[in-house]
């Protein structure tokens, strides 16, 4: 059987990616479209956390179709990435991450993508990685709601190992709306930002 | 005295704490993630330290939507 996924990538890379395993914390608009990415990329592993159940309002940006819904997330993440990608390894966690088992259940990580949707939730996850681990990377996301501009949605290196992707002030809570555009955007800068820490080996300023 | 806020020398009166800080600033505290001369400690830990003329500090905030 042939795979494609890395075909178009340089000899040199293949073998960092396939040994990569990403931690993705939420499988929904953000976390879904990561993990597609990275599993085109050819990205070797991937482990999901996320707690919900696909549900029709998910449907505008997140990577989910009807025949999902009712369906934990992280499952049905996990039957697409497989399908794109054969080669793929996905451990999944129905598990909501929070403050009293955020260390243990990311402690094996160096590359962790918070996508999670809440701003609290967002800091708690930078904040508590970031002191604890102390070799591990987290690209996170802040700022994509609202219907402004492409070009403001960026990708910022705010604190020394914290990679921080979005416009940085649109949020979701001041009624702005999350298009699937400006999600999907983000969610290709987080993959981005990944895919080059994996090939420097997170020798990256 | 003076510290380096994000990037920007800021003036602010001797022995600030960091949650006097934050508190000046308008910053949400349960929103941000912070770093003082390129080492993060939870919010909890460091809130109550001083800042020292020079210190350099980094205080990202966080908004809503995944």
């Amino acid at each position: 059987m042939y795979y494609p996924h890395t075909e178009r990538c340089p000899e040199a890379h293949k073998l960092s990616l396939k040994k990569a395993h990403v931690a993705i914390v939420g499988a929904g608009g953000l976390g879904s479209n990561v993990a597609m990415l990275l599993a085109r990329a050819g990205v070797g592993s991937l482990t999901i956390f996320d707690f919900d159940k696909v549900e029709i309002h998910n449907l505008n940006r997140q990577h989910y179709f009807p025949a999902h819904l009712g369906i934990p997330k992280v499952l049905a993440l996990k039957a697409q990435l497989v399908a794109l990608n054969p080669e793929i390894t996905v451990v999944t966690h129905e598990t909501f991450v929070d403050e009293s088992n955020i260390k243990t259940l990311l402690e094996p990580y160096t590359y962790i993508v918070e996508a999670v949707d809440v701003a609290e939730t967002k800091a708690l996850i930078v904040e508590q990685v970031l002191s604890n681990l102390e070799t591990a990377f987290v690209v996170s996301a802040s700022g994509m709601a609202g219907t402004n501009s492409a070009n403001t949605i960026k990708t910022h290196h705010p604190l020394t190992r914290l990679f921080l992707c979005g416009d940085l002030v649109s949020d979701v809570g001041d009624n702005l709306g999350l298009w699937p555009t400006r999600v999907m955007l983000c969610a290709a800068h987080q993959a981005q930002k990944i895919l080059e820490l994996i090939i420097k080996g997170g020798q990256h300023a | 005295m003076h510290i380096q806020l994000n990037g920007q020398k800021k003036e602010i009166p001797e022995h600030t704490t960091l949650e006097q800080l934050v508190e000046g600033l308008k910053f949400n505290a349960s929103r941000i993630a912070v770093e003082i001369n390129g080492q993060i400690k939870t919010y909890d830990a460091s809130k109550s330290q001083r800042l020292c003329p020079g210190d350099k500090v980094e205080i990202v905030a966080f908004v809503g939507g995944g």
